[in-house]
């Protein structure tokens, strides 16, 4: 009892990347990502409830609420209990903050479909994801009375809180003097019509894995890095048959955030936020870039790039910016202010879209047959209209697009550069 | 299962268009395809959220704005006190809290924007009377000039709307520019009417000159210079 009282902290001050998201979260870049779960059945809410209720207390950090500091956020722990509710708005809507009650994630549940929505302050999607699997497990052991026996990523519900759960892995595994890596330049940006705020389109295309596999082992690369290269050569497509002057089309270059999980590289357990973003790009000055070529391109890059060596120069980066005396003395009011400018003048301007795997899901095998299909979206943003995450679960690949426009042009060169292949999507929207 | 014919994909059960291309889905389940759509009816309650926070700051001004008349009727009323200050502070406070109102939106835009026009106008206007001036500035200057910044707040914002998805480097410079221009023209040609008794400008046509050499040469790097005049040039220029 004494040793669990150690662990529940008051505070949470908010990790590095945290920092970052509360100052530039708005209406319409809300910073919450979405993760879909569904199930064979149709939810029981008030199971899931009691689900939420029995884990909750395994997730000390997740059962805060954010406050404003004078220089910044930070979390607070809070007794309430985070309730599950019947989605009936928009995907990913902005979270109401400093009301005390609120929580840095909302758990919500429609038909057979069960959705978390979190904060990306709180925690990135692998952390999130440990969170719904815990979820998962728990709602079928009260359901069903199923008790599996290998967890997986999910947490055990009777274990002790680890404190590296919940430590800040950029300031554990900061070096100093690691030289800033090169700054990004200005990329292509989707010229599409943006949707009214607090709108939020959800673009789904289900494939096999096993096909894509095969074709991603004959070039010679990974999953991740053939789809991106089939999104990267959409966005070639698409540019290509703009009505815009060659000369103009030779002036753009694509770059694609990826995030990297930097828990496969550091010895980090933590659930909050641990990751890093690269930024492979193709450069159309060049040329146009054939499907091999752009694979090449990515592959060199990610052989470049994806080390501990360069990645250090992104955390360090990174931290030193948030120790900065200068920055630290700003009122807050006055950083969420500039913030956001900052933000899009030097971060999202380096990048076109996004593509994040988070690489394949498990459940455990006794609840197989009840768990249908995994989903996880990206967190809306209004310089990049069109975003795009991949999980793959059991033998579907979900390709899942978050988007703040309606225009569906990009999906369609993409999806049908997939079917062209020979491999059967199926898509599922909530556009109506 | 339903399929779009164009795209080869497959789409939900009720889907009546492709999500991807919006080619109608030939309805393979003859109608009675089951209602069981992924996602409910989405509600969008930003106006909502956004409106209260409004609400609730428009509010507060309000209160504060009703509270000042009150107390400077009073005053007014009961202590025979300096009274044309008291009718200047009241006149601010009126006035402020117009140009409050129209500035947090709750109009259209154009009528937000007209109404703070005539706020500045009434005001001037009322200051004049107030302080019974022996020299008519009202109509000679205030009301002038007013009517010249609307009107060139005007031009920019129709010139901002049809550029505005264009380079923000080339066209908001520019915009900004003929902005300066026209007001100075405005002004220059205002004082002398005033002071000269006709229309006699000089500053301002030097800033209107160098104004549009600038806008020139951005929109020159802009739209670069067309083959035609470029050959033409080099031509004259012998290079």
């Amino acid at each position: 009892m004494m040793e669990e009282k150690n662990h529940k902290k008051k505070f949470y001050s908010l990790d590095n990347a945290g920092v970052l998201y509360t100052a530039i979260a708005s209406s319409r870049m809300t910073t919450v990502y979405r993760m879909t779960v569904e199930l064979s059945e149709a939810v029981e809410p008030v199971t899931l409830q009691k689900a939420l209720e029995q884990i909750i207390h395994r997730f000390p950090y997740f059962q805060v609420t954010l406050k404003r500091g004078f220089f910044w956020y930070y979390y607070e722990h809070t007794e309430a209990i985070p309730k599950v509710e019947e989605e009936t708005y928009y995907p990913c809507k902005t979270m109401r903050q400093r009301q005390g009650k609120t929580f840095p994630f909302r758990v919500l549940y429609y038909k057979k479909y069960i959705h978390v929505e979190f904060n990306h302050s709180i925690c990135d999607g692998s952390g999130g994801l440990a969170f719904l699997q815990t979820l998962i497990i728990e709602y079928f052991k009260l359901l069903k009375g199923i008790v599996p026996k290998d967890l997986g990523n999910a947490m055990d519900i009777d274990a002790e809180v680890d404190p590296g759960e919940f430590e800040d892995s950029f300031k554990v595994y900061y070096e100093e003097n690691v030289p800033p890596p090169p700054s990004s330049k200005k990329v292509f940006h989707f010229p599409f019509e943006l949707l009214d705020k607090g709108e939020y389109l959800l673009l789904t295309g289900f494939v096999p894995v096993a096909p894509l596999l095969v074709l991603a082992k004959n070039h010679g690369c990974t999953l991740t890095q053939f789809i991106l290269a089939l999104y990267f050569e959409s966005i070639q497509e698409y540019i290509m048959e703009l009505p815009i002057s060659e000369h103009k089309k030779h002036r753009q270059r694509i770059a694609i955030n990826v995030p990297v999980d930097l828990r496969r590289m550091f010895p980090s357990i933590t659930l909050r936020n641990f990751f890093i973003s690269l930024n492979p790009e193709i450069d159309l000055a060049l040329g146009y870039y054939n499907q091999a070529e752009i694979i090449e391109q990515i592959k060199g890059y990610m052989g470049l790039y994806m080390n501990r060596k360069h990645i250090n120069r992104y955390i360090s980066r990174n931290v030193r910016n948030e120790q900065l005396i200068f920055l630290r003395i700003i009122p807050l009011w006055v950083k969420k202010l500039f913030m956001p400018v900052v933000y899009k003048r030097y971060g999202e301007r380096g990048y076109t879209s996004g593509l994040s795997n988070l690489g394949v899901v498990t459940v455990p095998e006794e609840l197989r047959p009840y768990v249908k299909s995994f989903e996880v979206f990206p967190s809306p943003s209004a310089e990049s209209r069109l975003k795009l995450v991949t999980v793959s679960y059991g033998n579907c690949l979900a390709l899942c697009f978050g988007k703040t426009t309606a225009e569906t042009v990009i999906e369609k060169i993409f999806f049908r550069k997939i079917r062209q292949l020979g491999i059967p999507v199926k898509i599922e929207t909530n556009k109506r | 299962m339903a399929y779009c014919p164009k795209c080869g994909i497959e789409v939900e059960d009720d889907a009546r268009n492709c999500p991807l291309c919006d080619f109608p889905i030939p309805d393979v389940n003859e109608g009675n395809f089951s209602q069981d759509s992924k996602y409910p009816q989405a509600i969008n309650t930003y106006d909502e959220d956004h409106l209260g926070k409004k609400n609730k700051a428009f509010f507060s001004l309000t209160i504060i704005a009703l509270s000042v008349m009150v107390i400077i009727g009073v005053i007014y009323l009961v202590y025979p006190w300096n009274h044309v200050l008291l009718k200047y502070i009241a006149l601010a406070d009126l006035g402020i809290f117009a140009i409050v109102f129209f500035a947090m939106g709750y109009l259209r835009p154009n009528y937000n924007f007209l109404g703070a026009y005539v706020t500045v106008v009434i005001t001037c206007l009322s200051v004049y009377l107030i302080s019974g001036s022996q020299t008519n500035w009202f109509l000679s200057y205030a009301f002038p000039i007013a009517t010249l910044v609307y009107l060139d707040v005007s031009l920019f914002r129709f010139i901002f709307k049809h550029t505005r998805h264009k380079s923000q480097f080339i066209f908001i410079p520019s915009n900004l520019i003929l902005f300066v221009i026209v007001l100075a023209i405005g002004i220059d040609g205002i004082v002398s009417l005033n002071v000269l008794g006709s229309l006699h400008l000089t500053w301002s046509l030097i800033v209107a000159v160098s104004g549009i050499c600038i806008i020139v040469l951005l929109q020159t790097i802009y739209h670069r210079i067309p083959e035609k005049t470029r050959r033409m040039l080099k031509k004259k220029m012998h290079v």
